[in-house]
């Protein structure tokens, strides 16, 4: 499922980074918690946020079992991601994500190479190179009611879309 | 070219002095260095332009440590610091390294290993005791362990399939052995699946200890506060690790032609190479710009590239190239002209000094991140080079370009390298002979050519042939096994693939000689194979049934589908050709088993595991490679007593280690009435 979202220049565009890393990538957040506790009919959850300068993405996907209820699946996920916009993190959760945000960014800063990606990520996203410095800030800056504001703000009906990717043996036939 | 600046000028002539002013350039200065109460050695880089930090471990737990028969332990041991410790689980592990987005890594070379974390500066205590807790405490769970090592056995496999990786592998292994060097990382498949997970504890135990490990801390951490941390978290951690194999000598293989038979490939990949000094040697710069001379002066073949690869004691040299299998003697042989000149025609001074510019001032790129740094003071430290070895290291660069330096290291070349050949034997063979002795090796495990078995003693073949006896007497005794002509059995079987299990039924009719009926029902699919003697067919369906007639290929493997059981394995091993011999024992479950191998009539080695009390066939192994890993493993058990004979009721098969078939008895009848008509092909006038 996604979201389409603001610009990347949007003010709030730090929120949806973390949002993402709120939701899934580490094993305490969201989606693992909801979607694949005791026996889960859930193999695996995913989320992301891509910035782009006129909009943004911000997606979460759930891989369900063979045999699994994929509709409840798809109910479980929407249920999860849209709590954001109604439970706030607490202060650990949203320290831990921010993290998950920065520490790639920082490392990916080293080298010339990466220094250079990340201006020039700045300059066609944001049309400033200094935002990549002021993206970690912003990312810093995050509070749990920013989580909770841009969420109900982001996951609207009109604004949403899903995608269901099923797995088919191709017939004979068809096969080269 | 000319694009990318057109992109890149107007995003420079943006940045503005902030961003660059929070980024200074990077500075290598020598660490600040002390040696903990136990030999550990602790570096600190303080590097603060970002509020980051990497510790980094590297231990002398590399290939070269390995035992030989523990081929794949370093790399599995490293794989597995983060499967759970003394006081955390797994899942413990990766919740505290996720609290703190930190990152654990490791990787292992033929010199060293090496495990690393990274995390903010804010949580370098946190992130320091949680690195420490999986370098000194890790405890090598069960289950880990077994999905680790089938993981890297899968690995290995998918490795198997890339000529470059294969000649890679083979012209260390060509150039080197018998010296640990040679070893290519991974392991082998037969190390892999014969090692036990106190195996690798052990290996832990003996080669990651802090005698001869150093610890480098880089980044936004202060001398004060880093030293601090390690001791806090390193200072109790004991022991002494196993020494170094000394170093390797040159290799006897020079001159020959190590051609490894891939048949079927199209394309061939060729090695030249030649063993060198060590990296703690002011010499080893001249190789490494001689490599640089090489691959920028156009005296190379097309395509062709040289490489140099300095480890303690010794490096490596080495051209390389690809080429169609039809032209690659033509190939090795441009190559080999190449490798000649090196020496008849060294460098000039002025493109030795160019390459060796060309090194230095690239130098800094690989030690522009905390992990770049980190590494290439380790591995100078590991080499027995100074503490502030990196301060120097552009000017050794270019001391490997003065003249006395360069006509050494060129002189080395006038003598014939190790050739190495990956592709298919029969295209290429008699051409590649013009170059030297053909030395064919077949893309199996070995990495150094495993050891001739000792002939079995006096002692193990009387063992041998009193365990023989031992179990044909607990399965009924002699005189029941000969006077069985037939049998019949059947049950439900299980097919275990990767993606799912497939569970069906079978029925099987065996009569004396070589007479096999075996009915397979899966998915309301009936297939039956017939072995007639001679000849063999298949009948599938039923509607019509769909009949084919076996090829010679499928009458022998129906043949030895016949003589694979328990029974036939029991007979043969009694035979006095059979060379019955005892193997020693395994640990099965609660007591050990013996085990004795034998031949077959028909030559093929096979394994009986019996049990230590009842002396009953707990499994079967066939398929032994060279190394004497068994591949296939069939597993018997719930014995139970039918017409005086002790059968298996269960039978599982395992293929190098993963479950591949069960078989569930619910019925044996012991000599049945048979029925002619099975065995009788409808239209066949024989």
């Amino acid at each position: 499922v996604g979201w389409r979202g603001p610009g990347a220049n949007d003010p709030e565009a730090a929120v949806g980074a973390v949002i993402a890393r709120l939701l899934a990538g580490a094993t305490d957040t969201r989606l693992p918690a909801a979607l694949q506790s005791g026996e889960s009919p859930v193999l695996s959850v995913q989320a992301g946020w891509d910035s782009r300068r006129d909009a943004s993405f911000l997606w979460a996907a759930a891989a369900p079992r063979v045999e699994a209820d994929s509709a409840q699946v798809e109910r479980d996920l929407l249920t999860a991601v849209r709590r954001l916009a109604s439970k706030a993190p607490d202060g650990a959760e949203l320290d831990q994500a921010r993290k998950r945000v920065i520490v790639p960014m920082l490392f990916g800063m080293q080298s010339p190479r990466g220094r250079a990606n990340a201006l020039g990520e700045a300059v066609w996203l944001n049309g400033d190179p200094a935002a990549a410095q002021q993206r970690i800030a912003a990312v810093r800056r995050v509070t749990p009611e920013d989580v909770r504001r841009f969420a109900e703000r982001l996951l609207r009906d009109d604004a949403q879309a899903v995608v269901w990717l099923r797995g088919t043996t191709p017939a004979t036939e068809d096969r080269p | 070219m000319k694009r990318l600046w057109c992109v890149l000028l107007p995003i420079l002539a943006l940045v503005p002095g902030a961003v660059l002013a929070e980024t200074p350039p990077a500075l290598w200065p020598a660490p600040v260095v002390t040696r903990l109460d136990n030999g550990l050695v602790v570096a600190v880089f303080h590097n603060p332009r970002l509020p980051v930090v990497q510790v980094q471990l590297a231990v002398p737990a590399g290939l070269a440590a390995e035992d030989s028969t523990q081929l794949g332990a370093s790399a599995l041991a490293a794989s597995l610091l983060r499967a759970g410790t003394s006081s955390r689980t797994s899942a413990e592990f990766q919740r505290d390294l996720d609290r703190i987005a930190g990152v654990f890594a490791t990787n292992v070379s033929r010199e060293m290993a090496l495990a690393s974390s990274g995390f903010l500066a804010s949580d370098f205590e946190a992130g320091l005791e949680l690195f420490s807790d999986a370098v000194i405490n890790p405890v090598f769970p069960d289950e880990e362990f077994e999905v680790a090592r089938r993981s890297a056995a899968r690995q290995l496999g998918v490795s198997r399939s890339n000529l470059t990786t294969i000649a890679d592998e083979r012209v260390w292994m060509a150039a080197f052995a018998p010296h640990p060097y040679a070893r290519a990382v991974g392991g082998t498949l037969g190390g892999l699946l014969t090692m036990s997970r106190s195996q690798l504890q052990t290996f832990h135990r003996d080669h990651w200890r802090p005698d001869r490990a150093t610890l480098v801390i880089a980044g936004d951490v202060t001398p004060e506060r880093a030293l601090a941390g390690a001791r806090e978290w390193f200072g109790r951690w004991t022991g002494t690790s196993d020494p170094l194999p000394a170093p390797p000598v040159d290799s006897p293989r020079r001159g020959r032609v190590v051609l490894v038979d891939l048949p079927g490939t199209e394309r061939a990949e060729i090695r030249l190479a030649r063993i060198g000094p060590g990296r703690e040697s002011d010499a080893s710069a001249a190789w490494s710009v001689l490599a640089q001379v090489l691959n920028d002066s156009g005296r190379l073949p097309h395509g062709a590239r040289a490489s140099w690869s300095s480890l303690p004691g010794a490096g490596l040299f080495v051209l390389a190239a690809g080429a169609p299998a039809d032209s690659a003697a033509e190939l090795a042989k441009a190559l080999v002209a190449a490798w000649s000149r090196v020496a008849s025609r060294p460098p000039s001074p002025a493109e030795a000094a160019a390459a060796a510019e060309v090194q230095a001032r690239t130098l800094p790129f690989s030690l522009e991140t905390l992990g770049g740094l980190s590494t290439a003071w380790q591995a100078g430290r590991v080499a027995g080079l100074a503490d502030d070895h990196l301060v120097r290291a552009a000017d050794r660069v270019r001391r490997g370009a003065e003249a006395a330096a360069i006509e050494s290291a060129a002189r080395a070349f006038a003598a014939a390298p190790v050739i190495v050949v990956a592709g298919p034997a029969e295209r290429m063979r008699d051409a590649l002979a013009t170059l030297g002795e053909v030395e064919l090796q077949p893309l199996d495990e070995s990495v150094v050519p495993p050891p001739a078995e000792p002939p079995p003693s006096p002692e193990q073949l009387a063992r041998g042939r009193e365990l023989v006896e031992a179990a044909v007497q607990a399965h009924g005794g002699a005189a029941k096994l000969d006077a069985l002509k037939a049998y019949l059995f059947g049950g439900e079987m299980v097919i275990h693939n990767p993606q799912q299990e497939i569970s069906g039924l079978f029925e099987q009719l065996r009569v004396e000689p070589y007479r096999l009926s075996f009915l397979t029902k899966i998915l309301e699919l009936s297939t039956r194979q017939v072995l007639d003697g001679d000849r063999a067919w298949a009948v599938t369906g039923s509607d019509p049934p769909q009949y084919m007639d076996a090829d010679s290929a499928g009458v022998v493997g129906l043949r030895a589908v016949f003589e694979s059981d328990l029974l036939h394995a029991l007979r043969f091993a009694r035979e006095p050709g059979a060379q019955a011999v005892w193997r020693g024992t395994e640990q099965t479950g609660a007591r050990p088993a013996d085990l004795v191998e034998f031949r077959t009539p028909a030559g093929a080695r096979v394994r009986l595991v019996l049990d230590g009390a009842s002396r009953r066939v707990l499994a079967l192994d066939t398929a032994p490679s060279p190394q004497g890993v068994w591949h296939d493993r069939r597993w018997f058990s719930d014995h139970r007593l039918v017409s005086g004979i002790w059968f298996p009721f269960r039978e599982e098969r395992r293929v190098d280690g993963t479950k591949v078939s069960t078989f569930r008895m619910r019925t044996v009848v012991v000599n049945p009435p048979v029925d002619e008509k099975l065995f009788r092909k409808p239209g066949d006038k024989r």
